[in-house]
């Protein structure tokens, strides 16, 4: 008879393959389009060419080079700022913070995590935009820093959550044993518990780029969506993320530029499973040490 | 015996976690360059005294504490005391080895480095003679640059010793050191402790009234917060002036 036990047993399973399917549904998808684009438009061009202009009346060029070095610089513009200041701020919140302070202060960081990316962009195209405008004397702040600072907010609330756990992990007998030998609490934090928890904030760091990287709608409201090989950080971009989503509503369906943007999502595909990768393979080296 | 100095004086201490009273007024004397064991059953308080004794306490902020502790005549817990110069004066070893994740060089130089030491063959010259003085050198001496966390439990904890005492503290508090290691390991720490005590005030806390009557000069009896008894090793193992003494070290309770 089909018992109950075992009904539970299967319906469990089910939801856990579900999970396994969609992700393996996603990536043949995008497999096959890109694989149909290929045979359509060369590997060549796609990772030589730089530019994408694919409604040139001459010869459409599919060039992702732009794009994947705009998605790169806002990226590591986002890090520069989001890695020092997400753990500084988780260091003060496990290690210097009163019990009190944490309390509220923990909080309001995740919420920060809850706030909706379209309304970051206006954040961006309000305040950001103006402010870098008027400090850098250009005639426009919708340009590629803009995108980093928004993207480094959004990143901080995972960068902030994932590092204090790594740091609030860190065995108090480490931190007794360096202030036993006289050392300061900033030279404990820097020399002890910082190394011992980093590991922990590599992961951090990793779910952190893998935000800034998958994000589409605040580098779409406030980076300018210029398709061109940007070379400052003053100039506008269009992220990877950006031109799939801005372009792929009007596009014809089956055309070449169609299974283009395929073949640029299977990119960033590749590029966040990879950042994904690397996030458990630190996750994995914490687990032994600890 | 030859008189010795006072080196430590705990006056009226009290310490209370939160609303809980965990050291009740420790009136205790200890003697530069002798072992003073401190014995009684767990949660006696012997721990949280010893963590008084170079403000380790102060790291839990529900922690309060009152009366005084003097080093060298001075109160340690007085304002114009600087509690990292306190620290460096008295070194501490824990109850379970806590070597850093760091490599066996690296986890002595570290102590070193913060007390200001920063010639590299300064820094090697003290690492070496530090794992001598705890009988680690010939163990470790081809694989300083590996991590301590490879060591044994024995070793890890002669690591720690060797750390502690690098940077030449005037006392060393050992906090029960023996109680997660095998006897052997045991033997080689109290052996260890018998000849640190020629350049050291030690006192250790120990759980074990068999090793307190193998290495200590001194021991302390604590009980439920307050100090009982108080006297050379041999009198409080052979002849306790108080009755609650008694029937502890004869097993009758603990």
């Amino acid at each position: 008879m089909f018992s109950k036990e075992r009904f539970v047993q299967y319906l469990f399973f089910v939801c856990a393959l579900m999970t396994v399917v969609i992700l393996g549904g996603i990536f043949i998808m995008l497999l096959y389009k890109t694989l149909k684009f290929f045979e359509l438009v060369g590997l060549g061009e796609f990772f030589l060419e730089r530019i994408w202009k694919p409604s040139a009346y001459s010869k459409p060029t599919y060039g992702v080079l732009a794009m994947l070095v705009s998605t790169l610089m806002v990226t590591v513009g986002a890090m520069v700022i989001a890695i020092p200041v997400g753990i500084g701020a988780a260091a003060y919140l496990s290690e210097v913070a009163s019990p009190h302070v944490r309390e509220w202060l923990k909080p309001l960081v995740e919420l920060l995590a809850g706030v909706p990316s379209v309304a970051i962009g206006f954040l961006g195209i309000v305040l950001v935009g103006p402010f870098l405008a008027k400090v850098f004397h250009l005639s426009s702040g919708i340009n590629a820093l803009n995108g980093s600072i928004l993207l480094a907010i959004m990143a901080l609330p995972t960068i902030i959550s994932v590092s204090e756990d790594a740091f609030s992990s860190v065995p108090l007998s480490y931190r007794e044993a360096s202030c036993a030998l006289g050392a300061t609490k900033w030279q404990t934090i820097v020399w002890v518990t910082l190394p011992a928890a980093l590991p922990g904030i590599l992961v951090a760091v990793m779910l952190g780029i893998g935000r800034a990287v998958g994000e589409t709608m605040t580098v779409l409201m406030a980076t300018g969506n210029a398709k061109a090989m940007p070379h400052s950080f003053f100039d506008s971009v269009a992220t990877m993320t950006a031109v799939i989503a801005s372009e792929i509503g009007e596009v014809d369906y089956g055309s070449e530029h169609y299974y283009g943007l395929f073949a640029v999502g299977c990119l960033l595909f590749l590029i966040s499973l990879l950042v994904n990768l690397l996030a458990d393979y630190f996750n994995s080296k914490m687990r032994r040490y600890a | 015996m030859s008189p010795t100095k006072e080196k430590l004086l705990s006056k009226d201490l009290s310490l209370f976690y939160g609303e809980k009273q965990a050291l009740e007024r420790i009136h205790l004397s200890i003697l530069e360059r002798q072992v003073t064991a401190v014995i009684g059953p767990s949660g006696c308080g012997k721990s949280t005294f010893l963590r008084c004794l170079n403000r380790l306490n102060e790291l839990n902020p529900r922690v309060r504490i009152e009366g005084e502790v003097l080093l060298d005549g001075q109160n340690i817990y007085s304002k114009e005391m600087d509690v990292v110069q306190l620290r460096k004066k008295v070194g501490m070893v824990f109850q379970k080895p806590n070597p850093f994740p760091k490599t066996i060089y690296e986890n002595i130089a570290y102590g070193l480095r913060i007390n200001g030491v920063r010639e590299k063959s300064r820094i090697l010259e003290i690492v070496e003679r530090s794992l001598i003085q705890c009988g680690l050198w010939e163990e470790v001496k081809d694989r300083l640059f590996s991590s301590a966390l490879e060591l044994s439990g024995g070793q890890q904890q002669r690591l720690c010793i060797a750390r502690a005492i690098s940077i030449e503290p005037e006392v060393l508090l050992m906090d029960e050191p023996c109680s997660a290691l095998d006897p052997i390991a045991t033997y080689r720490i109290e052996e260890l402790i018998d000849s640190l005590k020629e350049k050291y005030t030690i006192v250790l806390v120990t759980h074990s009234m068999q090793q307190a009557a193998r290495v200590s000069d001194y021991t302390a009896f604590f009980y439920l917060g307050k100090l009982i008894e108080y006297g050379p090793t041999k009198q409080i193992f052979t002849n306790p002036q108080e009755e609650l003494t008694e029937s502890y070290i004869t097993g009758r309770f603990g």
